[in-house]
């Protein structure tokens, strides 16, 4: 018993040594000794992740057909792509089958039930040695590993293979794998969710832009039941009054603010606004306008 | 370098101007105003950016029709919807109604319910090409086969990505002929609206793709759809340049009538067969002399 369990402290101190310290709490994993309690800590440590979408994540639960889908975007030294997120280091739970030991290195297949990948744990001292002894066919296994591609081929880089004791660890990576796969599809739609935000902070200024203007611009009075649009509208009128000069050259800013009586900053918002709608073009340059 | 556009757009100017006196009298007489004369630069930037307008008008209406057809609940937006640019309504009347165009209609509609994100390019973009690039203002078509599969990369236009979106490498090596050949500057993103907007149709054959299966939608009607369009074009316009690239692209020369057109082929920009027979196609510059010839003005294609 004592023995095991030094042996257990003996494992998470050599996994906790691959991770940052950050993403992998070794005092946290040592007082709960077992699996239950480290898992918590790692998605704990991941929650940061969603603060930025763009960033790496540390260690991703993952299915072999989760993989077998990732996309690779360039040469064979850049990361996978699963859901537009990055893949550094992956875990998977799975049944280890074709164990081949050799002095440099042990290569076998793992089986999760959604697919089967091939892997290989290089051997480099005396510990790796020792861990992938204790694993064998037909045995669940726990695999931490960086995904490679070989002549084509997806492989996992092993670095850390154990075996599977509490099997409720089974039906926990799986739901690890969709808890994670949700999340990221959440961060990619939230992006898409940001853009009706950032389309509301640029329609804030047109909202105040007919309350101030009616204190200093009694034009704008009768324009106010035109609510945030209201500018937009006036410009239109203008550049439609007058799209038949003879130049061809379009309405110039200067012109739109002279005559419309607004200042000329919130007619190049309008204007811009506009323009991005495809409602207006500009002409000879930037300062020249017309209705489309 | 400095000199040939110059030299070139002053062998424009004339044509521009003896065309524009017959239609324009009043244009004639304000040219004694020196003042008053747009110049050929100012022109061609005033034309661009209305076809640009045009086409964001378009984009604009194809997104709210999305955003409807999802609030009221029903299945997605139908096809045709999606088809907004009224000269290719014009050019190819009909044709969305056809049964076969019905079956794939209601093929892609069904794949697109699977949910957000399995079928590329977004729904808003699938007609991207015809809408950004109208009938009457079509001077060039390059074919592409089917969009790019992977997330965020297919936008609708063959061969272009969205600003941020790495570069393929397809198009990485479309850059560097274009480098090789025109002597521009490699751009740091790959969209290509820029050449869509001025009459370069980039056009696939096949115009939705399950996410990371290429070429999942072939054989589905798409083919025919795209057939119709180039017959069209084919018969209904005069002096237009294809550029073939790729063996699935040149099979398509023979819905072009060449007698009418100019056709140019060559090997496809990917990185298997760039080597053989892409580098060096000089097509771009091709391009723009064939449109000189024919008094048509050339394309920008720096980006």
């Amino acid at each position: 018993m004592t023995n095991t369990s030094n042996s257990l402290s003996f494992s998470l101190s050599r996994v906790s040594k691959m991770f940052s310290g950050s993403q992998f709490d070794a005092t946290t994993a040592f007082s709960g000794g077992g699996f239950t309690s480290s898992q918590p800590s790692t998605l704990n440590d991941s929650s940061p992740a969603p603060s930025n979408s763009r960033e790496t994540p540390g260690l991703v639960p993952v299915t072999v057909k989760q993989i077998s889908e990732a996309s690779q975007s360039g040469d064979e030294k850049s990361n996978f792509v699963i859901n537009g997120v990055d893949l550094n280091n992956v875990t998977l739970v799975g049944m280890m089958f074709e164990k081949v030991e050799r002095n440099t290195d042990v290569s076998f297949v793992l089986d999760d039930g959604t697919g089967r990948i091939k892997c290989r744990r290089w051997i480099n001292e005396a510990f790796d040695t020792k861990e992938m002894e204790a694993v064998m066919n037909d045995m669940y296994v726990r695999v931490y590993g960086h995904l490679k591609s070989f002549q084509g081929v997806k492989q996992l880089v092993a670095f850390s293979v154990r075996p599977v004791t509490n099997f409720d660890e089974i039906p926990f990576h799986f739901i690890d794998c969709i808890h994670n796969h949700l999340r990221s599809k959440i961060k990619v739609e939230g992006i898409t969710s940001a853009n009706p935000s950032s389309g509301s902070s640029l329609e804030t200024p047109v909202k105040s832009a007919p309350n101030r203007s009616q204190a200093s611009n009694p034009v704008c009075a009768q324009h106010s039941v035109d609510g945030l649009k209201g500018i937009d509208k006036l410009v239109m009128d203008y550049l439609e009054q007058h799209s038949d000069r003879s130049d061809g050259r379009g309405i110039h800013v200067d012109e739109l603010s002279r005559e419309l009586k607004l200042p000329i900053e919130k007619i190049k918002l309008s204007l811009k606004t506009l323009a991005d709608d495809g409602e207006i073009y500009s002409t000879i340059d930037d300062d020249h306008y017309k209705k489309a | 370098m400095a000199s040939a556009p110059s030299r070139t757009l002053t062998d424009f100017f004339q044509p521009a101007s003896k065309r524009l006196k017959p239609t324009l009298p009043a244009s004639c007489k304000s040219d004694d105003a020196n003042a008053s004369t747009l110049s050929v630069d100012q022109k061609l930037r005033m034309e661009y950016n209305k076809l640009l307008a045009k086409s964001k008008r378009n984009l604009k209406l194809c997104v709210e029709r999305v955003s409807k057809s999802k609030e009221s609940g029903l299945g997605g937006v139908k096809l045709e919807e999606l088809l907004v640019e009224e000269t290719w309504l014009e050019a190819l009347p009909g044709e969305l109604q056809k049964p076969y165009a019905l079956t794939l209609s209601k093929f892609v509609e069904s794949e697109i319910s699977g949910g957000d994100g399995v079928i590329f390019p977004p729904t808003h973009l699938i007609f991207n090409a015809l809408n950004s690039t109208p009938f009457h203002t079509v001077k060039a078509v390059i074919l592409g086969q089917d969009p790019y599969h992977g997330p965020g990369q297919a936008m609708g236009l063959s061969f272009s990505v969205p600003e941020g979106i790495k570069v393929p490498s397809s198009l990485v090596n479309i850059f560097k002929e274009l480098h090789q050949d025109l002597g521009c500057s490699i751009p740091t993103h790959g969209n290509l609206q820029k050449w869509a907007v001025q009459g370069v149709l980039l056009l696939n054959a096949v115009l939705t793709v399950r996410k990371h299966q290429a070429n999942s939608h072939a054989k589905k009607g798409w083919e025919q759809f795209t057939d119709v369009v180039i017959k069209t074009i084919s018969q209904k316009k005069e002096g237009v340049v294809f550029l073939l690239w790729g063996n699935s692209a040149r099979e398509k020369s023979r819905l072009i009538d060449a007698r009418k057109h100019h056709v140019l082929t060559a090997a496809h920009p990917s990185g298997l067969s760039a080597n053989r027979g892409f580098f060096g196609c000089r097509h771009f510059s091709r391009t723009n002399q064939l449109l000189e010839q024919m008094g048509i003005d050339p394309i920008d294609w720096q980006l």
